[in-house]
């Protein structure tokens, strides 16, 4: 009897472990096709609930620095997710709001109004395109700060760079180049920006100083992939007036860049920065980036190239 | 002050052995040494996120252990009937507050202690080495432990006259109030009515204002940076002389209403 009812009981826990076992497999499936569904829920309306900076200090309780990084944290996550911003109708809507309210919560913040003017100031894709906003930003990191120089050095950037506002850029680093705490090439910066606005020269010396001196590693790469598609359209310029100049004198294009270039600059202009050959069409004479390049280019103000192309002529 | 000092032992040794206490310092020291990993989403601001992550988490648990140890300290006495032993002997009744109060003083003082070497050690292993930001923490902490000896008076006056369950709705209200005192100020100057603003006026200076010890965060700390702004000494003497003319009335309310109280 004992012995039958062991058996039983011992039966009923197969039973129950075939079950466990089941249930477990059976819901991966199950699982798989609920998070399909959740991830295609179309377009992200992209709400932000609370948008108030001014409420939100209130409901913080004191932990007004607190709440400042965790909103610090979600406008990284915001602006560094770029598969979510692609679901967005409007990719950085809720950019200028999260970056004010962080500010607000923690006036001190300064990697906040630094960062995040260059958040919103680049051109879409990579940012919000929003440069007004951007100064707007930094104005209020000014207002707070007035001593803080690299506030307004990133403002006349601003001014230079996304804008084109080359006199406002001078004015407002020659501002910074008077007080003792900038450094001594802001100086030389705001006389070339007053006079040179638009040259090559002053472009790549901007980005060079974000590249060297940021410590944000996204903010680093950025400023990398300008300074390298700057090589690349001075090289791409420097090739089509050079190939202008062959057509003129023999009436057709080279074979070969090769065949343009003699010396050194063949070893150098014939590829891109990072290794990879240009593309060339000697029926055309078109010159271009090749395909496989492993430069991440962003186009170069057209600008630029009239600058560079009189600079080259003389 | 000998009775007090005995019955202020005997309440930290009772506090020491509830589980309750070891379970919310492990939660806050688990918080602490995760601001380490979320330090790092953080561009930069590692130091900052742990910091203020790590204040925040002595300051909120602090307020729990404050709240739950301090709103027990009388009415466990009286459930148990504990107190009736207690007043037989030579103990006056204002002693008995003051040595609850003073017992749980000293463990919120442990307990903070605890806490603060959690946040350095984590400060340490994160590559913090400058010896001014170890000091100036040690005036954030002192800010948050004056809160907290003001929120523990304040649960042991509801804690004379009411139930725990109650004696902490109260006690976490008034915490919550006592961060919005500039706003009923504010709002008693905005109003036409002379009665209103005196209302106002009247509850702005009754509710302690707990806005005030939350003035040192992680700016202050770290001043190694040009833009933060210096400390100020007598800001944190101010508080701490609002805290001990709050607490001396609050626990003479407290010792006012234990005095009136009917054991039989």
């Amino acid at each position: 009897m004992k012995a039958a009812r062991t058996k039983t009981g011992s039966r009923q826990t197969m039973y129950c472990l075939g079950i466990v076992l089941i249930g477990t497999l059976l819901t991966i499936p199950l699982q798989n096709l609920l998070i399909a569904h959740l991830n295609d829920t179309g377009p992200d309306p992209d709400l932000l609930y609370l948008n108030s900076p001014k409420i939100l200090k209130k409901m913080a309780l004191g932990y007004d620095s607190l709440l400042a990084d965790i909103y610090w944290l979600r406008t990284i996550q915001y602006f560094g997710d770029r598969k979510e911003a692609e679901k967005r109708t409007v990719r950085f809507k809720n950019l200028y709001t999260l970056l004010d309210i962080t500010t607000t919560l923690d006036p001190d913040l300064i990697d906040a109004y630094q960062a995040g003017c260059i958040f919103l100031a680049e051109d879409e894709p990579v940012g919000a395109g929003l440069p007004g906003e951007a100064l707007k930003l930094l104005d209020k990191g000014i207002e707070v700060h007035p001593e803080e120089w690299r506030l307004r050095y990133d403002k006349g950037f601003i001014y230079y760079w996304f804008l084109s506002d080359f006199k406002s850029a001078g004015d407002v680093w020659l501002e910074v180049s008077r007080r003792p705490e900038a450094p001594e090439e802001m100086g030389p910066l705001a006389a070339m920006a007053l006079s040179q606005g638009g040259a090559m020269n002053v472009a790549r010396s901007l980005w060079k100083r974000q590249y060297d001196e940021s410590t944000r590693k996204g903010i680093r790469e950025n400023a990398r992939n300008r300074l390298l598609s700057l090589q690349v359209a001075e090289d791409l310029w420097t090739l089509e007036y050079l190939l202008g100049v062959y057509r003129l004198e023999n009436e057709k294009y080279p074979g070969s860049l090769e065949a343009l270039l003699s010396g050194e600059s063949r070893k150098v202009m014939t590829v891109d920065p990072l290794g990879t050959p240009y593309d060339y069409d000697p029926e055309t004479g078109a010159v271009k980036l090749n395909p496989q390049t492993k430069v991440h280019y962003v186009a170069v103000p057209m600008r630029y190239k009239e600058d560079f192309l009189t600079t080259l002529a003389d | 002050m000998t009775r007090i000092l005995v019955i202020a032992k005997n309440t930290f040794r009772e506090n020491v052995r509830d589980k309750v206490l070891y379970n919310l310092i492990l939660f806050a020291l688990i918080m602490i040494f995760t601001s380490l990993i979320i330090g790092q989403l953080s561009l930069g601001n590692e130091v900052k996120i742990i910091l203020d992550l790590g204040l925040a988490s002595i300051s909120i648990f602090g307020m729990l252990i404050a709240i739950f140890l301090g709103i027990g300290l009388v009415y466990k006495e009286l459930d148990k009937r504990t107190i009736y032993v207690l007043l037989a002997k030579p103990v006056r009744r204002h002693e008995f507050i003051l040595g609850k109060y003073l017992g749980l003083l000293y463990t919120l003082l442990v307990n903070v202690a605890v806490m603060t070497v959690g946040l350095e050690l984590a400060l340490l292993y994160q590559g913090e080495t400058a010896w001014s930001v170890f000091l100036n923490l040690l005036p954030a902490v002192f800010m948050i432990y004056l809160s907290l000896a003001l929120v523990t008076a304040l649960a042991l006056l509801f804690s004379t006259f009411s139930t725990p369950a109650l004696s902490a709705l109260f006690t976490f209200f008034l915490w919550i109030i006592g961060h919005f005192g500039r706003d009923l100020l504010y709002f008693g100057e905005l109003s036409k009515s002379v009665f209103v603003n005196w209302i106002c006026a009247g509850i702005y200076y009754v509710i302690p204002n707990l806005s005030i010890f939350k003035i040192m965060g992680s700016r202050h700390i770290i001043q190694s940076l040009s833009f933060y702004r210096p400390m100020d000494p007598s800001v944190v003497a101010a508080a701490f002389f609002y805290c001990l003319l709050y607490c001396a009335v609050i626990l003479s309310l407290s010792i006012a209403i234990f005095l009136r109280r009917d054991f039989k």
